[in-house]
């Protein structure tokens, strides 16, 4: 069961050019792999504690996920948002910089570009979708430039900060749609309906909105500002050493405020992607737990946009045949957040076990 | 002004500081280690449900307490094996340990409880009345009418502190968190000492969230911990990395955790027309603002020096 998982984790790696660099690439890949088997093996023993087999369960998720077209595009659905969040996240992470606010900033981008989507004056979606992004990716890249701000001015420690403020943004969130942004007319506590010219069309024989192919451009782009870019190297340089960055003339402030505005509004894009292609409304529960995930999957895609391509189908999988899980053998959907989590323990453990291992032949 | 609406809120703001201020107290002690625990938020959440599942089924508070404390260290210890035995990051190990544990608690509590049935509860503590004191008036009520879980949370924070600043074993801790190179040269073991750090630390954490479940809340559900973990890390800033100071810092954050949930019932709860979310964010706007503000007086420099670099003997760093 667990060949059915590894490889695409292990997919993190771009293809090398020479044997030589395939070598320990392979290695990695295989490490990956035994991280992941035992992952699975420990989520199997929390099954087997509530009294369910881990095989069938495993089986059911394998079956709940891709089983059928319909599933798959579900898988596809919820890939995107992990997808645009994480490639942000790989973004200031490289840079060292620990933004664990994407969820907050998601929460905010959705607002904007919810609200500009809803009440758009003219009837066009060739207007109105641009704009809702834009307008999502402003707000998030605020939240986020918050943050960034606090660190490069007075070294506020950002992973405080930013998760303190996902706690304010979910507040202000559950504020506005049971208050100002409510649909007079709704039963339930939720924002107007997207009118139907801004809702994001359907990939033709998918089943999935356009969205995705949003998430992957951006993957390309990232995998090429990041690698082959000075801009890339920049990001590396003010991870690794803020005075060696200075001495070549790079502004770590500049750049951890820049960071934090590219990632904080690519979350924010996709809150509005989620409202303009998943919910077509502002809702209680428009994230469970999105800006978490996405950085397990960012830290499971060893911080790279391809590999988070991976992860991020792999742990959308999971969820989604995790629900089937819960319908059949009534396991709680958090078994899917306990499994995500155990699989990037076993691959932080791996990779230090392997970096030590290294150490000691040298 | 009418004193009476004040003593209860100040005896509120009391108990709601126990379980903050012991998270960040014990984070206080593991900083000054040199090792970041970013995993407090997971260890007290941790700690809340073990506390929960011990008070539950074995029909007793004290045992309640027991297993918060080893539910909280359970973490403690991969975040040990984590940062100290194989050198991870320690950002990213703290986080991954509150990750798990978000998903592990509501996992457990979720296969344990059903969904959709009214969630059990356990007894709480009865309060003590310490006797003289209690009498004093104003004070009296607020600072002596408690549970003993509440005295005994704040003897141990006072006895941490004073461990911390006063003793051998406080300078050692000290000393490997400020030059750990000169330390590990002076015969004291780095490693060792910052295992204590974060035995203790999350022990205190796991405690924490047995003091909010078995003093304050009664039952279990979902991150009831709501941040707090995180408030704890931010307290020790504000605090300096002085013990005492940092437990201020609390006794702050519970009188405006008070006063927010003051409001919220003046206001008439969910049905009001009073926007209730925006006193609920109080507490973290504050925090927030504290965070900066201590930051602004005087960057980092009261932070210890080798704080969140892993040590590894024979290496310079």
């Amino acid at each position: 069961m667990s060949t059915n998982l590894a490889p695409p984790v292990a997919a993190a790696a771009p293809p090398p050019a020479t044997i030589t660099r395939l070598l320990p690439r392979l290695k990695a890949i295989a490490i990956s792999g035994i991280a992941c088997a035992a992952a699975l093996m420990l989520g199997g023993l929390l099954f087997k504690v509530s009294g369910v087999d881990p095989l069938a369960a495993y089986a059911t998720m394998l079956e709940g996920a891709f089983g059928s077209w319909f599933a798959f595009a579900q898988v596809l659905t919820r890939t995107v948002p992990l997808l645009i969040i994480a490639v942000g996240l790989i973004a200031v992470f490289r840079a060292n910089i620990w933004n664990i606010g994407a969820e907050g900033q998601f929460l905010i981008g959705a607002l904007a570009g919810g609200f500009v989507a809803i009440e758009f004056p003219v009837e066009s979606g060739w207007l109105s979708i641009p704009c809702a992004m834009l307008a999502g990716f402003a707000a998030g890249g605020c939240w986020g430039a918050i943050v960034g701000w606090l660190r490069a001015k007075w070294e506020v420690h950002e992973v405080i900060t930013s998760l303190l403020l996902n706690f304010i943004a979910a507040l202000v969130f559950s504020y506005l749609i049971r208050g100002p942004l409510r649909d007079p007319m709704g039963f339930l506590p939720q924002s107007k309906d997207v009118p139907a010219f801004s809702q994001l069309p359907f990939i033709p024989g998918l089943g999935t909105n356009i969205g995705l192919l949003v998430a992957l451009a951006l993957v390309a782009l990232f995998a090429y500002l990041l690698s082959a870019t000075p801009y890339g190297m920049k990001i590396r340089m003010i991870g690794s050493s803020a005075s060696v960055a200075r001495a070549v003339g790079v502004d770590p402030s500049r750049m951890t405020i820049e960071l934090m505005v590219i990632s904080g509004g690519l979350a924010g894009l996709a809150g509005v992607i989620q409202v303009l292609g998943v919910q077509y409304a502002l809702l209680e529960g428009l994230s469970p737990g999105f800006g978490f995930t996405a950085i397990m999957v960012a830290l499971l895609g060893r911080l790279h946009p391809v590999g988070a391509l991976a992860a991020a189908v792999v742990l959308s999988a999971i969820t989604v045949g995790g629900n089937a899980m819960q319908i059949t053998h009534g396991i709680p959907a958090s078994a899917v957040a306990t499994l995500s989590a155990l699989l990037v323990l076993f691959l932080l453990v791996s990779d230090h076990l392997a970096k030590r291992a290294r150490g000691v032949e040298q | 002004m009418n004193i009476d609406f004040l003593i209860p809120l100040l005896s509120m703001a009391f108990v709601l500081s126990i379980p903050v201020g012991l998270a960040a107290v014990g984070e206080c002690i593991c900083q000054r280690t040199g090792l970041l625990n970013l995993g407090v938020e997971g260890m007290m959440l941790m700690g809340a449900l073990t506390a929960f599942l011990g008070a539950f089924y074995f029909d007793s508070s004290w045992i309640g307490v027991l297993t918060g404390v080893a539910g909280g260290v359970s973490l403690g210890i991969l975040m040990g094996v984590l940062c100290i035995s194989i050198k991870a990051e320690q950002v990213v190990s703290g986080i991954v340990v509150v990750l798990l544990s978000l998903g592990l608690t509501s996992y457990l509590y979720g296969s344990l409880f059903h969904v959709g049935t009214t969630p059990p509860r356990i007894e709480g503590l009865a309060l003590l009345h310490i006797p003289l004191l209690s009498n004093i008036p104003v004070i009296g009520p607020i600072l002596f009418q408690q549970t003993s879980l509440v005295y005994a949370s704040l003897a141990l924070i006072v006895l941490l502190s004073w461990m911390l600043e006063r003793t051998s074993l406080g300078l050692a801790l000290q000393a490997v968190g400020e030059k750990p190179e000169a330390g590990d040269a002076a015969g004291l073991s780095v490693d060792g000492l910052r295992w204590f750090g974060i035995l203790i630390s999350s022990a205190m954490a796991g405690l924490g969230g047995a003091v909010l479940i078995i003093a304050q809340l009664h039952l279990f559900a979902d991150h009831i911990t709501a941040g707090r973990g995180w408030i704890a890390i931010a307290l020790v800033i504000f605090g300096r990395w002085k013990p005492l100071w940092v437990f201020a810092g609390a006794l702050l954050f519970g009188v405006v955790d008070a006063i927010q949930l003051k409001i919220q019932v003046v206001a008439g709860g969910i049905d009001s027309a009073i926007p209730f979310e925006l006193f609920q964010a109080l507490p973290y706007v504050i925090t927030m603002a504290v965070l900066v503000l201590s930051a602004m007086r005087a960057r980092r420099n009261a932070q210890p020096s080798a704080l969140g670099i892993p040590f590894i003997k024979g290496q310079k760093h």
